[in-house]
């Protein structure tokens, strides 16, 4: 049998691998600040780019696409290699590849920090770096699919396959959420207006938990985890089974995120059903994984790479449990808004993403640099810290989630709410936050002693850029001519596969999101809902800047509960002009969409200023830049008309008066304020918000004034 | 609202839920037929291609049980 030799590239491997661990300290770090800045408020240091609103995206950016993104490549970038037996397929497009991966970081960090978001959650990054973002996802899909294309391996193991619908979901979930129309180089509104939006937002976020959290750690744990156990997966037929289930379900459970909404029923239905569903094939892989060590567990215990795996498999089988049960309607009744989600994912992220990624580093830096690791020991203490660092992380957001839930519900036996002021509920829960944090802590410090155990192992030993490799070609000549057509149809595989696996995925997506656009009685209008005056659309725009809504929603739930402490229930054609809508997944502060009308623009003013003058003992952040940023006009033409080209009724022309009614409305502000004892210019950004909070959900109050 | 009531102007659509249900439900047929009637040596074969390929020398899996 003739036999090639070729090179396996694992100077790519490296290049992630240190990335994984740079950008995960990072992401930590600023996990840990502002963690910390929810019960020191001054530790938002009084500047824009320090604040929570700013840093809470950079934290789930840096997490999910720096540190777990780079995880990802790292083992898929080692192990498609190895099962293709092929170096990859072009290393110029690793390259690309990696140092494009890391401008995307870098650009993204710069902007979220100067405010440039699209509101849109774990979708803020704006319209250029998404360009970037999916050229570089598409390079990735080209070099992996390429590689498996000219493989040596007769087969397509099973971790190719989750690597494959990872690229084919992630492409589409990312173009399609990313429609938007610029305004200018760096904002843009998408095309998609309230629920649609959100429905679209959301089957975006479900599935990005799904294909850049789940799958593409399924496929490392179907790779790594034999690879580290020695033997092979517990059982092959139920992989296969895992895999169809897990992807044919998965994209249909986005509207769980959207229980009690203004979304239509049907939707939220489905949601739900799906995602009991999927507990199913969800729990086949973790039982799949975990039986993979029967009868080797006396090895888990001298082997700190297999104690990793063991944590992450069981985490990603608690976060799979709990998925599910929280998409029940009458525990997300409870759950959603609260302390409870990020709990929730939190298992999923530290002990999952987080404990498959650090075992993979373990197992493979050794085995890279051809040396044993550094030491066992302190690999030992990083287990037992990060594992420690989960549980307190976890348990006092689970405490207080239900907690605050239960205050926010609580009514007393006269039918009035017992706990009225919001504020109360909060500062129940601080000591929780404060325990929070140091769970956080504990997790970074493992993170820092690895980086060293990693870092002193790489030094003893030697690396090999190229690791030569032998095997024997697929399929000769000879074969080729026997078989003919079908032999190459079945070489075509790869392609056909992938072509599969977009058609599972997409068929999920177009159920849950066409009927909202063929048919308009699914958002029934209101007559007196208006379009933002210019003003008003410059103080939403400020809303997004500042990431209101990271802690605020805007979205009333028909609950006796919140009507009685919020007002009237949000309607889905409120929302028909919410470009981005507006919605938020927690309340670290109470809801805002009754807020218009509810305060003096004076109260806006000193609140905002220093929210604690307001609402002694307020975790909020100060925003004082707000008074002193003069309100930039520069693209306020193009937004109207970029609003109009999105269907946002705006005449013909109405950009030449815009300024003109703008300044009016922020002259009349102005001269209340100062009606208050404030003197603020009427150009001051400060104006702006306070017209939009005072619009927020007002339009049919005027609707009930006319109908009595 | 009721489901209907939103798709009603679609022409036929009561065909859609239908073709996507029989779709699903013969992917999921068709994979439980597909991995029970694979045969042993093959599924032994893709389940081994993790373990196979060390380079460095094929008996990597021996020495290790050993250790």
């Amino acid at each position: 049998m003739n036999v090639e030799k070729f090179n396996y590239d694992n100077q790519i491997v490296k290049l992630f691998l240190i990335a994984t661990v740079v950008w995960g300290i990072v992401g930590l770090l600023v996990g840990v600040l502002i963690a910390t800045q929810l019960y020191i408020p001054e530790l938002n240091f009084g500047l824009s780019f320090t604040t929570f609103g700013r840093l809470r995206p950079l934290h789930t950016n840096a997490a999910i696409f720096a540190f777990v993104g780079n995880a990802i490549y790292t083992g898929v970038y080692y192990s498609l290699q190895r099962i293709a037996k092929a170096r990859m397929f072009s290393d110029v497009l690793s390259k690309i590849n990696f140092w494009g991966w890391q401008l995307i970081i870098v650009l993204a960090a710069v902007t979220l920090l100067g405010g440039f978001s699209t509101g849109k959650e774990y979708a803020e990054l704006e319209w250029p770096i998404d360009i970037l973002i999916a050229v570089v996802w598409v390079v990735f899909g080209i070099n992996m699919i390429g590689t498996l294309i000219k493989r040596r391996e007769k087969h397509i193991y099973v971790a190719a396959w989750f690597y494959i619908s990872t690229f084919v979901t992630v492409a589409v979930l990312h173009i399609g959420n990313s429609i938007e129309i610029p305004v200018s180089f760096l904002k843009s509104y998408p095309v998609y207006a309230g629920i649609q939006d959100a429905l679209v937002q959301w089957w975006y976020g479900h599935n990005a938990v799904a294909f850049f959290l789940t799958t593409p750690f399924l496929g490392l744990m179907y790779y790594f985890l034999p690879k580290a156990a020695n033997r092979p997966i517990f059982s092959y037929k139920l992989s296969i089974l895992h895999f169809w289930t897990l992807i044919f379900i998965y994209i249909w459970a986005g509207p769980h995120h959207l229980l009690y909404s203004a979304v239509p029923n049907w939707a939220q239905s489905l949601g739900t059903v799906f995602s009991i569903m999927l507990w199913m094939p969800s729990w086949g892989g973790m039982l799949n994984g975990l039986l993979t060590l029967r009868g080797a567990w006396d090895r888990v215990r001298d082997n700190p790479v297999l104690k990793f795996f063991v944590i992450g498999v069981t985490a990603y089988g608690m976060s799979t449990f709990e998925g599910p049960m929280l998409s029940l309607k009458s525990v997300n009744a409870l759950a959603h808004f609260t302390d409870w989600i990020p709990a929730h994912v939190h298992v999923g992220t530290l002990g999952w993403n987080g404990f498959m990624t650090f075992g993979m580093l373990y197992w493979l830096v050794p085995k890279m640099w051809k040396t044993e690791l550094y030491s066992k020991k302190l690999a030992n203490v990083h287990f037992w810290i990060g594992t420690l660092g989960i549980v307190v992380w976890v348990i006092p957001m689970w405490w207080a989630g239900i907690t605050q839930a239960l205050m926010w519900k609580e009514f007393t036996p006269l039918g009035l709410l017992k706990y009225s002021n919001f504020l109360e509920t909060v500062l129940q829960i601080v000591p929780m936050y404060i325990i929070r944090s140091l769970g956080g802590l504990l997790y970074l410090t493992g993170l820092l002693i690895a980086a060293y155990n990693i870092f002193k192992t790489m030094a003893q030993g030697s690396f090999e850029a190229n690791e030569a490799a032998e095997a024997a070609p697929r399929g000769s000549i000879t074969e080729k001519l026997k078989y003919g057509m079908i032999h190459r149809y079945l070489e075509s595989k790869t392609l056909l596969f992938t072509a599969l696996a977009f058609l599972a995925i997409l068929l999920g997506g177009l159920v849950e999101i066409i009927p909202t656009y063929l048919v308009k009685s699914n958002v029934p209008t209101i007559a007196s809902v208006r379009p933002y005056t210019p003003l008003e659309l410059e103080g939403r725009d400020l809303y997004i800047k500042e990431a209101c809504n990271s802690c605020h929603s805007q979205l009333v739930r028909p609950f006796r509960s919140e009507v009685e402490r919020y007002g009237e229930y949000s309607k889905a054609g409120e929302f028909v002009y919410d470009h981005p809508f507006l919605w938020g997944s927690k309340r670290t502060g109470p809801d805002l969409h009754r807020i218009g009308g509810k305060y003096s623009n004076m109260w806006h003013y000193l609140h905002m200023e220093n929210p604690r003058s307001m609402s002694p003992g307020s975790l909020m952040p100060p925003y004082p830049w707000l008074i002193e940023n003069q309100l930039d006009l520069s693209s306020l033409k193009s937004k109207i008309s970029a609003m109009r080209t999105i269907g946002v009724p705006y005449e013909e022309g109405y950009e030449e008066i815009a300024e003109a009614e703008l300044n009016e409305q922020a002259q009349k502000i102005a001269a209340d304020l100062l009606d208050s004892g404030i003197l603020i210019d009427s150009d001051k950004e400060i104006i702006a918000l306070i017209a939009y909070l005072q619009r927020l959900g007002t339009d049919i109050k005027i609707d009930v004034a006319e109908n009595k | 609202m009721k489901f209907s009531n939103y798709l009603s102007s679609i022409e036929n659509v009561a065909i859609y839920p239908i073709i996507t249900l029989i779709l699903f439900f013969s992917v999921f047929v068709g994979a439980l037929i597909w991995i029970y009637t694979r045969d042993k040596e093959y599924i032994s074969e893709l389940e081994n291609i993790p373990l196979d390929n060390d380079n460095f020398n094929k008996n990597a899996e021996n020495e290790n049980e050993s250790n």
